[in-house]
């Protein structure tokens, strides 16, 4: 491969080496501390939210390279495509948080009360008998 | 570097008048070439009151009841399929 081809393939991977490098500082943002709140106080009480957060980030990449095809002798053969390049990326990301619990100082001391997510069960819930309905019925359509 | 990597950390403690909470979470990080991953959750509270130090579980009720309800549809899927009757050759 030629001086120019190899130049034009290090400038991609230099650029995808520092998004790595910026995906890991990306990361680094979601610290730890973020998942328990700041005490709110209401009369007696105290209360902290804990939460799960998470984040994720994900990208991608190509190019290609074609060389110039070979001059035939034969004045009948098709003209060779000229040498080419092309290369495209990509990248998403996706971060999510939601209320595990919620930790209240009073005078009954420490305690730790639970937060369910009624939506996120309830899809599951419909999720769940809905497939089993679905194979009910498939196995009564097989006998 | 890549790989998954499970930490604890311990936030910065939390007075609340006499007591002193001290924040415990748990985060998972999987970093790979081509995507990153980080999964923070509560994982306890440790309590401080009175010379006395005590531990307090943080539960996802929520995944627990989620990871049943999976569970149970897998249970439940298992029986129909190995209930199915054999058909009977003419």
């Amino acid at each position: 491969m030629s001086e120019e081809n190899n130049t034009m393939i290090s400038v991609p991977i230099r650029t995808y080496e520092e998004s790595i490098r910026l995906t890991e500082r990306l990361l680094e943002v979601t610290e730890p501390g973020v998942v328990f709140s700041k005490p709110t106080k209401s009369g007696e009480y105290t209360l902290i939210t804990a939460s799960e957060i998470m984040v994720g980030l994900g990208s991608g990449y190509g190019y290609g390279i074609s060389e110039p095809g070979e001059r035939s002798d034969t004045e009948t053969a098709k003209p060779m495509p000229p040498a080419g390049s092309g290369g495209g990326g990509g990248g998403g990301g996706m971060s999510s948080g939601r209320p595990v619990a919620v930790v209240s100082v009073g005078p009954e001391g420490v305690q730790v009360h639970p937060v369910l997510d009624r939506t996120k069960l309830g899809i599951a819930l419909l999720s769940a008998v809905g497939s089993m309905l679905f194979a009910i019925g498939r196995m009564k359509k097989g006998r | 570097m890549p790989g998954i990597k499970i930490k604890t950390h311990m936030s910065a403690p939390i007075d609340a008048g006499e007591i002193t909470l001290l924040p415990i979470s748990q985060s998972i990080h999987w970093i790979e070439k081509k995507f990153g991953l980080v999964w923070n959750r509560p994982y306890a509270i440790r309590v401080e009151h009175n010379q006395s130090t005590y531990q307090l579980p943080i539960r996802d009720m929520t995944r627990v009841y989620l990871i049943l309800l999976w569970g149970l549809t897998a249970i439940f899927s298992l029986v129909f399929v190995s209930a199915k009757p054999n058909r009977r050759s003419k």
